[in-house]
């Protein structure tokens, strides 16, 4: 998975570590921190309550490292989602890939926390002989898990019993006040190619032409405008520096956004050379000695 | 042959939830006109070959030399459409076909019939069978249409070379565009050898866009399944977004006209399952796979550019892009994301050797490009800003969902909260979650836009509401980063105009001319400015007292204005500089006043825009002047008399086009006279040099240039309309050089030379001070490289003319060079044009850039139409016009032998021999006069050997372009099958031929197809036998006769073909004539004795054998001063 200078950039994921620092497991997390940024831990994932890792420790197999975590019952959740939907910005900050700053004050609700409230929320266990709990294979696993959820922090929701489709079908129903035993979907329309094969049925009967042609006269008319962006890098600079791009070595600051410029600007000024290359016809023999059928004639 | 264009779209497996890279060939294949009714023989396979494609090697002849890599063979199974079970031509090889086909093997297809029949779909497959529809077979005719499968083979081209091939196109390809070389001067004939359908023309539209898509910057670097060799891994690719507005709009309608030849295709490993996408994601997939290669392309050049070169050039040390690659690929040992990063830089390197979590990075990657929105397609928030209802209060941002495709559809955010399935139908549209869109997409904007937050705090957000300083911060600061973002905007129109130069704060310049005593394009006058709101002028007091409000969008006249703080700024710094009067041209007020805001006058002073141009009376109503339409001129320039020394009547259009160039001479400015041929252009220009000489305006003469194939005929026409003009030719091999020349142009009024002479005597023409530099058939200097151009510009001249009979603001070079030489410098340098106007217009299709050029030279070009009802009606029903043509060096030295032959022999001859050697000689000085090689009957080639062929194929080239048909009348059928030849392959079109021989079905067929035929041929050339009475050809707008029949009733007859009951339009009617020869004494003689014709001329040429010999030695004689240089024409 690679090495790690610094665990968890966004609030949430910071959040997830300083909870379980307060958990009075400081010296031992440091160890597992340590662990995690060397590059020990090869993968980890999360499923509905659990956390499952594998991490390279001193003998050669890996150790299994399982972390349940305590999942909310459907009244506290109804009551957190209920409270979710009431507004707005919950909803579309996640869905926009960020946890609500006040995402606390909905679970308040129910008296329950998103976040582990207690050591009792956790239960640890790790395949390694050593003794103490957590172990620093377990830390390291849960140093890793603030990265992913930089990346989704839906995640934090399944910890604690919904998966992400689940948590939004649930704030749908309550938007709404219906729940999805009531709708119906439409079906998708026959087979793609069945369709379209109707279609060019159609066409061959009215106007078998048209199947050469098309419509030339609006594809004529569609402007294009081949010229350099007026924002050099609009999107990229939308876009910033990926989560997952380094933060230390020979491109960590502003190397990323540096190497993005040199292509962009290879890219753009290639294309302009083409676009604007002289092509005055013709790229070959002699005109008057191809024939109709392109035979060079070479007398 | 036809060029064809398919996308074969190459399926990846998605793995891992890892998105399918996009990925194809584009397999070129062709239809081949001398194959069409081609059937295979023996058995076929299950998928037949298509049985009159070209062959690959045929195709390779022709595009080979366009391509970067040597394109590999292949083949693909296409369905297509068939009639009893053969493939239906496309409509482009049958007009191919037309030329090198008979008619009756054609007839299958080009019957009405054919078009038209409705006939039952019998699948030639199983794959289509069991359409057929028995009430259908009973009803129709024979033809049965269907769809049938067929192996189709060509090359298969890399969508970077796709690009690269067809992205420098022309919007619509001339023949010969493909598989010949450039043709530098000369009219080139146009080639046969291959032309481009319209699903390879579609292709080229897309790979246009895609090169659009990477300048502008709209791609983001992805994650994706590649397949190479049957092998999958994952690659880092380059994603195309085609989700701003403009974009969709465009894809969308590209989708919908796309022709089913562009995607009805699949390569064989795929064909038994051959599945038909539908036209929107087979394009998405072109578009996708082009780009990704393309930009794969340039930076993999780059890349090996610098690998190769880079090292020597730095003295061993390694360049930056490649040593910061290099390291990249270090670093990606380590850090995914940097190998990821090296891998977009190349197609060799397979992105999972590096990386042991793929579905992390592709999450990581995923969630990283989510803050764009989709990349294509679909539907989006939109953001409408309504300012407050009263002028006070709060402003309102309304949500709504937006269709990208068609930005007009809209549904409210209300309506989106109501909505009670995952599924939302509007407008015949599907939204699908729209709830989560808009969720989504709410908070991205917040992030965008902080103040959108206190709107969310509802459970059902519709709007949001902004004082003006928060609904400013939208528009100036928000609106364009949402745009970036994918998200939409509407701002209230008066923003948008706000932001265009006109409606800002910025500087009004007033023009004074009353210094300068004559205006043109280079004189400097002053000007005067001023700092104005829009129309409104702002004192400094008011400027400051605006700046001290500080705030951004005033109401001025119910109307809101944008007031941008660095403006007032630039303003007040601009007060205090107070510049004054730097030179300012007329040139420069004008291209300021006729390119509009988005023209040159952008930035005047500390980057003001120049928001308005007061110009005082004078220069006012030489503007409006210049810039009004014909009929507007008509009644703005003053109306001249008919000049004094003028014989003959001017029509009123042409009293009109004569004023107008006199306007022009006045003002200083060059014009081109460009009306269509047969109005007479000839006749204006010698008006206008009458006119200039009585108000002493031609001190000095004029020069007039011209093609050596008309100079005879000038020289005809200045005698007769003109004979006070004094006219001297500078042309042959005897003419004078230096001061003698000098002496002899000062004394005459008009001097003539041609364009091949003026390179070779530029220093002798160089010594004149022209009066008038004219140039006839201006569009011989289209190609400003050239020694001629270059050496015709050199000439100083007071008034410079420009006649041509073509189109000239459709064919940009030509314009170009045409314009130069009117007004130097006025359309900028030939690079400059090509880069702003020419490229634009002609490959991209930009209407803006068109728009801009049209206003810059409309006010300099003088067009009028023969189908102008204002023309029409000053027409004649029927002109007849005569057309004198030089003898080439070759036609003289022929018919001089022959005229020496005859003279000697009816010296010795008598009584019935003698007239046989009469009326022999007339026959072989007709053919000499025709071509050299009718005469010679020797099979040589054409092109430049005959004066009148020359001057027929110029004169039918405009007329072809005007979208006329003509008539070509020859009294020698084998004349007329070498001009059939020749004509097609010059003008590039189809040519008729009746003559004799020719059984009556395909004559009937042929007539038919002349007035009928909406793609009928443009030229007939008829034997004056076979097609001189009888026929009813009224599609005609132009009659030629190539040679004459001394009977004019004969050629009145002939005329009468198109000039027949149903004629509706005007008929011009050009009789050739070659000056200085036999067939202009007879020509003479007729006019003469026009009233005696009948008696004289009776019904043949046998009353020529009753001259006496001293009378035949001076008919034939050739008067040498029609004698043309030899080595052109």
């Amino acid at each position: 998975m690679g090495r790690y200078s610094e665990f968890g950039k966004a609030w949430w994921s910071r959040r997830w570590l300083e909870t379980l620092e307060d958990m009075g497991w400081s010296s031992r997390l440091q160890r597992g921190r340590s662990y995690a940024r060397q590059g020990n831990v090869l993968s980890v994932s999360v499923g509905l309550g659990t956390i499952q890792g594998r991490v390279q420790g001193s003998r050669r197999t890996p150790y299994r490292v399982s972390v349940d975590v305590k999942i909310l019952g459907k009244s506290d959740w109804d009551k957190a989602v209920t409270a979710m939907a009431s507004s707005a910005s919950f909803a579309a900050e996640l869905l926009a890939g960020a946890m609500p700053r006040n995402i606390e004050e909905a679970f308040s609700q129910c008296r329950a926390s998103l976040f582990p409230s207690s050591a009792q929320d956790l239960r640890m266990a790790c395949s390694c002989p050593d003794w103490a709990v957590p172990c620093k294979h377990v830390a390291a696993v849960l140093y890793a898990l603030a990265v992913e959820f930089d990346l989704n922090p839906f995640l934090l929701f399944e910890l604690r019993g919904r998966t992400r489709e689940q948590l939004l079908e649930e704030l749908r129903e309550k938007r709404r006040g219906t729940s999805a035993a009531e709708m119906r979907e439409e079906s998708a329309v026959g087979s793609e190619s069945g369709a379209q094969m109707e279609a060019l049925k159609a066409l061959v009967l009215a106007s078998p032409q048209s199947f050469w042609t098309g419509d030339p006269r609006a594809v004529a008319a569609v402007p294009v405008d081949v010229a350099r962006s007026a924002v050099p890098l609009a999107l990229i600079e939308r876009l910033g520096v990926p989560e997952t791009w380094p933060r230390n070595g020979r491109f960590a600051d502003g190397g990323f956004m540096e190497i993005m410029r040199s292509y962009y600007d290879a890219a753009a000024e290639y294309a302009m050379a083409l676009a604007y290359a002289e092509a005055g016809g013709g790229c070959g023999a002699d005109s008057s000695d191809v024939d109709d059928d392109g035979r060079v004639d070479y007398k | 042959m036809i060029l064809h264009a398919a996308w074969l779209q190459e399926r990846v497996e998605i793995f891992d939830d890892i998105r399918p890279a996009d990925q194809g060939k584009l397999l070129i294949w062709a239809e081949s006109a001398r194959r069409l009714g081609y059937r295979a023989r023996g058995r076929q396979a299950d998928t037949p070959s298509h049985p009159f494609q070209a062959s690959a090697d045929q195709l390779l002849a022709a595009l080979a030399p366009c391509l970067r890599q040597r394109p590999t063979k292949g083949r693909a199974v296409m369905f297509l459409p068939t009639a009893d079970g053969y493939p239906v031509p496309s409509p482009a090889i049958i007009e191919r076909a037309r030329r090198v086909l008979a008619p009756t093997k054609l007839k299958r297809w080009t019957e009405p019939g054919a078009e038209v029949a409705e006939a039952a779909v019998t699948g030639d497959t199983a794959a289509v069978a069991g359409a057929s529809d028995d009430d259908a077979v009973a009803a129709g005719p024979a033809t049965s249409r269907g769809i049938g499968r067929f192996m189709v083979s060509g090359l298969l081209i890399t969508p970077a070379d796709a690009v690269r091939l067809l992205a420098v196109l022309p919007e619509r390809p001339t023949a010969g565009w493909f598989g010949t070389a450039p043709q530098a001067d000369t009219a080139s004939p146009e080639s046969l050898a291959a032309a481009a359908g319209d699903d390879l023309l579609f292709w080229a539209k897309a790979s246009k866009l895609v090169l659009e898509l990477i300048a502008r910057h709209r791609f983001v670097p992805d994650i994706a399944m590649r397949e190479e060799r049957s092998t999958p891994h994952i690659a880092s690719v380059w994603l195309p977004v085609l989700s701003s507005p403009d974009c969709a709009v465009r894809v969308a309608s590209l989708a919908r006209s796309m022709p089913w030849a562009c995607r009805a295709a699949a390569a064989p490993p795929d064909d038994a399952g051959l599945e038909l996408s539908p036209a929107r994601s087979v394009l998405g997939s072109f578009i996708g796979a082009a780009l990704n290669d393309t930009i794969k392309d340039a930076l993999d050049v780059k890349l090996e550019d610098l690998a190769t070169s880079g090292r020597e050039l730095n003295h061993g040390m390694m360049p930056p892009f490649l040593d910061s690659w290099s390291s990249l690929m270090v670093e990606g040992m380590i850090f995914p994301a940097c190998a990821w990063a090296a891998g977009l830089a190349t197609r060799r390197m397979p992105f999972s050797n590096y990386s042991t979590n793929i579905a992390r990075a592709r999450t990581a990657v995923r969630s990283w490009l989510s803050a764009i929105g989709p990349t294509s397609g679909g539907f989006r928030t939109c953001f409408r800003l309504e300012p407050p209802p009263d002028g006070a209060g709060h402003w309102t941002l309304h949500f709504m969902l937006q269709a990208v495709d068609d930005p007009s559809v809209l549904v409210p955010a209300a309506q989106v909260w109501e909505e009670s399935s995952s599924l939302l139908n509007f407008l015949d549209r599907r939204f699908e979650n729209p709830q989560e869109r808009l969720l989504t997409d709410l908070g991205r904007a917040t992030r965008l836009f902080p103040a959108l937050r206190r709107s969310l705090t509802g459970a059902r957000p519709e709007s949001c509401s902004l004082d003006t300083a928060g609904a400013y911060a939208f528009l100036r600061e928000a609106a364009p980063l949402f745009e970036e973002a994918g998200l939409g905007v509407i701002t209230p129109p008066w923003w948008d105009s706000a932001r265009s130069a006109r409606r800002r704060l910025g500087v009004r310049v007033s023009i004074q001319s009353s210094e300068v005593s004559r205006l043109s394009l280079n004189s400097i006058v002053e000007y005067d400015w001023q700092v104005a709101l829009g129309d409104e002028v702002m004192t400094h007091e008011e400027l400051r007292r605006l700046a001290e409000l500080k705030v951004p969008l005033v109401q001025m006249r119910g109307e809101w204005v944008e007031i941008n703080p660095t403006d007032i700024e630039a303003a007040i710094r601009f007060w205090k500089k107070r510049p004054r009067s730097e030179a300012l041209t007329v040139r420069e007020v004008l291209q300021m006043e006729l390119a509009g805001p988005e023209g040159d006058s952008g930035a005047f002073a500390e980057g003001l825009p120049v928001v308005g141009i007061d110009l005082d009376a004078r220069l006012g109503a030489l503007l409006s002047q210049l810039t009004s339409n014909d009929r507007d001129r008509a009644a703005a320039a003053v109306r001249l008399p008919t000049p004094q020394g003028f014989v003959g009547e001017l029509r009123d259009y042409q009293v009109r086009g004569v004023s107008w160039l006199w306007f022009m001479q006045n003002c200083g400015f060059g014009a081109c006279l460009a009306d269509d041929m047969g109005l007479g252009k000839t006749v204006q220009m010698i008006a206008l040099l009458l006119h200039a000489r009585e108000h002493g305006f031609l001190t000095a003469p004029a020069l007039l240039v011209c093609p050596t194939s008309v100079v005879g005929n000038w020289q005809r026409e200045l005698k007769r309309f003109a004979p006070d003009l004094r006219a001297y030719v500078h042309h042959g091999s005897a003419r004078l050089g230096g001061d003698a020349f000098a002496e002899q142009a000062a004394s005459a009024d008009v001097v003539i030379t041609t364009y091949s002479i003026v390179p070779r005597d530029v220093k002798a023409l160089g010594l004149v001070e022209w009066g008038v530099l004219v140039l006839d058939e201006a569009q011989n200097i289209k190609n400003p490289g050239t020694k001629q151009s270059q050496s015709i510009r050199s000439l100083r001249a007071d008034f410079r003319v420009a006649l041509t009979g073509t189109p000239v603001e459709n064919r940009l070079a030509e314009l170009w060079s045409i314009m130069d030489f009117l007004n130097r410098g006025y359309l900028g340098s030939a690079e400059d044009f090509r880069r702003r106007y020419a490229i634009p217009i002609e490959r991209y299709h930009n209407s803006k850039a068109a728009d801009r050029l049209r206003r810059l030279t409309q006010p300099f070009i003088m067009r009028r139409v023969k189908t102008d009802p204002l023309i029409i009606q000053d027409l004649p029903e029927k002109q007849e016009n005569k057309v004198f043509a030089s003898l080439t060096r070759e036609q003289v030295t022929l018919y001089e032998a022959v005229v020496k032959d005859t003279l000697r022999a009816i010296e010795e001859a008598e009584g019935i021999q003698r007239k046989g050697i009469v009326l022999a000689a007339l026959l072989k000085l007709k053919q000499v006069c025709n071509h050299p090689a009718q005469f010679l009957r020797d099979k040589s080639s054409l092109p430049g050997r005959s004066g009148k062929l020359t001057r027929l194929a110029e004169m039918l080239e405009e007329a072809v372009t005007q979208g006329d048909r003509c008539l070509v009348f020859t009294q020698f059928a084998e004349m007329g099958a070498l001009l059939q030849a020749h004509l097609a392959e010059v003008l590039g079109c189809e040519v008729a031929f009746l003559h004799g021989g020719v059984p009556r079905a395909a004559r009937e067929d042929m007539i038919q197809r002349f007035q009928n035929g909406a793609a009928g041929p443009p030229v007939f050339v008829l034997s004056l036998k076979a097609g001189g009475t009888g026929l009813n050809l009224t599609r005609a707008s132009y009659v030629f006769h190539f040679d004459r029949w001394w009977n004019p009733a004969v050629e009145n007859q002939a005329t009468d073909r198109a000039f027949r009951i149903g004629q509706t339009k005007n008929v011009q009617v050009y009789k050739f004539v070659c000056a200085g020869t036999v067939e202009e004494r007879i020509d003479q003689l007729i006019e003469e004795k026009r009233a005696l014709a009948d008696q004289i001329v009776g019904t043949g040429e046998n009353w020529l054998t009753e001259l006496s010999n001293h009378e035949l030695r001076d008919l034939f004689t050739l008067r040498n001063e029609d004698v043309a240089d030899g080595d052109e024409v």
